[in-house]
């Protein structure tokens, strides 16, 4: 079940990159949940169809160069770490945006992902670090 | 697990405000398939309104663990029998609790009937 996820997270996080919005939206549970990091305009979003307009906008927003960096298998979890060379697709301003994310899956759909910009507060919610 | 064990112990006590306490502001609840209101319900304010139904459905509504907590990082699973009469016959769930827990807070809730499923989703043995 685990390699599962992380061949999921993996197929999902291409599609995210690449503007397949229907794989992305099929890879979510229709009540999916974000939590995104404290620091982050909105707190949470709800639904799979928030959900995926929210990661469109994020994408055409900032570019879709994002690479995985780093990738754990939790069981029903993913964790992992992307870094994001961001391009305003309007201003042309560019920038990095590392985050982590937190993703639970169940029956081969993310039901949650939590967001988090310090990667060691991810590892300290999973209990991968002391 | 303090945290997990304080929910069973303000839900037996009848104390909202300090369950109330427990959650996070953004918490989540995953009521368990088949549920007449399945949710899920986002937000500490909607996962009380739904615990305050469900006090008034099956009052008094008592949880008996009758397993180990079992701690699981930031989660910790116990099954429970969740007895209540309210105002119809009598009712007698068995019933597994999974609680994610963040600085203290359940930030995601989230039931299973079947216990060995709710181990085995976790990554954990009976």
């Amino acid at each position: 079940m685990s390699q599962e996820n992380v061949d999921l997270y993996r197929k999902q996080f291409h599609a995210l990159t690449h503007g397949d919005w229907d794989v992305v939206a099929a890879g979510l549970d229709p009540d999916v949940i974000v939590r995104t990091d404290p620091g982050w305009p909105e707190q949470r979003i709800y639904s799979r169809q928030a959900v995926t307009a929210w990661l469109r906008g994020a994408v055409e927003s900032l570019g879709p160069d994002n690479q995985v960096e780093k990738l754990v298998d939790l069981g029903d979890r993913v964790l992992a770490r992307w870094c994001w060379n961001t391009r305003g697709q309007r201003s042309g301003i560019g920038g990095e945006l590392r985050y982590s994310e937190i993703v639970t899956y169940r029956d081969g759909r993310a039901i949650l992902i939590e967001h988090f910009r310090d990667h060691e507060e991810a590892l300290k919610a999973v209990g991968l670090v002391e | 697990m303090e945290v997990a064990k304080a929910v069973i112990e303000t839900w037996n006590a009848r104390d909202m405000d300090a369950l109330r306490e427990l959650y996070d502001p953004d918490a989540i609840l995953r009521m368990p398939e088949g549920w007449p209101e399945p949710g899920p319900y986002v937000g500490r304010e909607a996962v009380m309104r739904q615990w305050e139904q469900q006090r008034q459905t099956l009052d008094p509504g008592v949880l008996e663990p009758i397993s180990d907590f079992i701690d699981a990082a930031d989660r910790v699973v116990v099954r429970h029998i969740w007895r209540g009469a309210g105002h119809g016959p009598e009712v007698n769930l068995d019933i597994t609790n999974v609680f994610m827990v963040r600085k203290r807070r359940i930030v995601y809730q989230e039931f299973f009937w079947d216990y060995a499923e709710a181990l085995e989703t976790l990554g954990l043995e009976e």
